[in-house]
């Protein structure tokens, strides 16, 4: 067959090329209209950046307020807004979109596909995200402040809320339409956008993490969706879904709530997975152990998700019978999940090991979201959740998860592929130092909550008693400077964007990166295979 | 199956309209779960 090389560098099949394709908007037009991958990705990948900051701070708050017992700076109403806005903002502003900006960059690259399949869809996906969360936070600026039952919005509580209420609902709405969008994206690019010989066997690990979690989105949004509407018509519309006084049921809520809420968990995390099974194979100088294993790994994981769903509610009270299924199948979620971590560790194994910031947080990862994992396996336990139910130990083990887990992976990506984003390296040295103060101060912040959580101190409270103020002052400490520490993590992003020594285009030279994506020049040009690439042994990760 | 080799047809815009169609179906199947679980509450909420 006919081979051609052309501007990116890559061998394509001997194609004619559209050059009309290659103008490149400039201005603000560039952003608002755009539907190239990159520019959207960018986009996402910067609304998350400015979240992350936006609920840090909040997170701050939460922290100053908790440094001694008694009330010191703010009102209680306005914590409890603090916590369920901060987490709101954290999930659906800063997390979910971060996945989804390196879906948007990094799968056409991977795939060998010249964009996401649908990309005007995926500029409405993006541009719904301001609004709802401008509906969000203008909340605050409204009759009764911004909204305070908690991000799960249990009935009654959250239908005692002021005017935020409505705009909290239509804001998850939102959010829960980009999503869908976004997931169908995903899903419709790796399906049928997928370059000639690129069989499903053969896709980056990343790539497979997203379709998986794709169609997790697509079964679950929809049902947070029929909640938060449900809660809407009990509020104005006079219907009693969840109201006893006209049939309803509160609890009913719930088990919809988490039926939502457990996958969505996952949403969270199998991103997570894909990014660290690319990066450790990477510096470890071996392909990855178990790639099938890994799949089939993270589809169980996405099978069991559904099914777990009541271990959040143990103390609402519930059969036996029920207690026994909920407990045993979460616990079941272990066993695909140290397939993973046994695989990670077996990559590493006799691997030619170097640890610059990507391996540096994907190492954490896995030490840090396996503590995470395990206090989850405690919880799991019915008899032991009801002790541990709404205390500070399950404020520490998610966020276990969720930061040194799902947090320290999309660094460990932007640490990995921003070379390939900008065409320069960044500084190592500033980066390991973001590495140390994050790894050392998460644990500062987080594990002194275990100790709390063990010894009865209830979550979401701005008061405590006195026995409480040691551990609580050593992680209001650890959290300040881990706040502080992610300033480093903009500076080294923006110096990278500025310039700095050339990334070459496999940019990890030393390393074993695999994927399309290193075939393409150091930045990744405006357009990408626009005729699709060959696929050989070299360029691809093995199917084993 | 499209002769992705071929200069006279566009393979890309063929599977642009692959995916546009399955696209629909998601979308379709999103919606779906969102009516029967309200519709499912309807029915579980009303008075015995």
């Amino acid at each position: 067959m006919a081979h051609a090389h052309t501007h990116d560098g890559v061998n394509h099949l001997d194609h004619s090329h559209d050059d009309h394709h290659h103008d490149k908007p400039t201005g603000i037009g560039r952003w608002l209209y755009a539907t190239n991958h990159k520019d959207i990705g960018t986009m996402y990948l910067v609304f998350s950046l400015i979240m992350f900051f936006m609920g840090g701070a909040m997170a701050m708050v939460i922290r100053a307020e908790l440094w001694s017992p008694g009330l010191q700076f703010v009102d209680p109403l306005f914590f409890n807004s603090m916590t369920t806005t901060h987490a709101l903002l954290m999930i659906f502003g800063a997390v979910m979109p971060a996945f989804v900006g390196l879906a948007n960059w990094m799968i056409p690259l991977q795939v060998g596909a010249p964009d996401m399949a649908l990309p005007r869809m995926n500029n409405y996906s993006f541009w719904i995200l301001p609004f709802a969360f401008t509906l969000l936070l203008s909340s605050f600026f409204t009759a009764g402040g911004g909204p305070a039952g908690g991000w799960t919005m249990y009935p009654p509580l959250a239908l005692q809320a002021g005017t935020s209420f409505p705009l909290m609902i239509f804001a998850i709405h939102l959010m829960g339409a980009s999503s869908i969008m976004g997931a169908i994206n995903v899903i419709v690019t790796i399906m049928n956008m997928r370059a000639p010989g690129l069989t499903l066997l053969k896709l980056p690990i990343f790539c497979w993490a997203w379709l998986i979690t794709a169609y997790l989105l697509i079964a679950v949004m929809p049902v947070l969706a029929g909640a938060v509407t449900m809660l809407l018509t009990d509020h104005y519309f006079g219907t009693s879904f969840f109201n006893p006084a006209g049939g309803g049921d509160p609890v009913m809520y719930q088990h919809i709530f988490w039926f939502f809420g457990h996958p969505e968990v996952y949403i969270l995390i199998l991103p997570a997975f894909g990014i660290v099974s690319e990066i450790i194979p990477t510096f470890s100088r071996k392909p990855l152990f178990g790639y099938e294993a890994m799949i089939y790994a993270t589809a169980s994981i996405a099978f069991l998700s559904f099914i777990v769903w009541a271990h959040h509610m143990f103390t609402t009270g519930m059969p036996l019978a029920g207690q026994m299924f909920f407990m045993m199948s979460t616990m079941l979620i272990a066993v695909p999940t140290g397939v993973k971590v046994f695989n990670w560790t077996t990559t590493m194994w006799k691997g030619s090991l170097t640890f610059e910031p990507p391996m540096l947080f994907s190492l954490a990862f896995l030490f840090l979201f396996t503590i995470g994992g395990f206090s989850g396996l405690m919880l799991a336990i019915a008899p032991a959740d009801f002790q541990y139910q709404d205390t500070y130990f399950v404020v520490a083990h998610f966020h276990y998860v969720l930061v040194s887990g799902a947090v320290f992976a999309i660094m460990a990506s932007v640490y990995y592929w921003l070379p390939k984003w900008t065409g320069h390296m960044y500084s190592m040295a500033l980066a390991k130092t973001h590495f140390w103060l994050s790894a050392v101060f998460v644990n500062v912040l987080f594990f002194p909550q275990h100790f709390l959580g063990l010894a009865g101190m209830p979550r979401r409270i701005p008061d405590y008693n006195t026995q409480f103020t040691d551990w609580n002052r050593v992680s209001s400490l650890g959290g300040f400077v881990f706040g502080l520490s992610q300033i480093l993590f903009v500076i080294v992003i923006i110096q990278c964007v500025r310039g700095g020594p050339k990334a070459s285009a496999k940019v990890w030279d030393d390393a074993t990166p695999e994927g399309l994506e290193w075939t393409v020049d150091s930045p990744a040009p405006y357009h990408s295979f626009e005729t699709p690439p060959v696929i050989t042994e070299e360029n691809t990760h093995p199917s084993h | 199956m499209t002769d992705r080799t071929s200069s006279t047809s566009n393979p890309t815009d063929a599977r642009r309209a692959k995916a546009r169609r399955n696209a629909v179906l998601l979308g379709l199947l999103a919606l779906a779960f969102y009516l029967t679980f309200i519709g499912v509450q309807v029915l579980h909420s009303r008075p015995h």
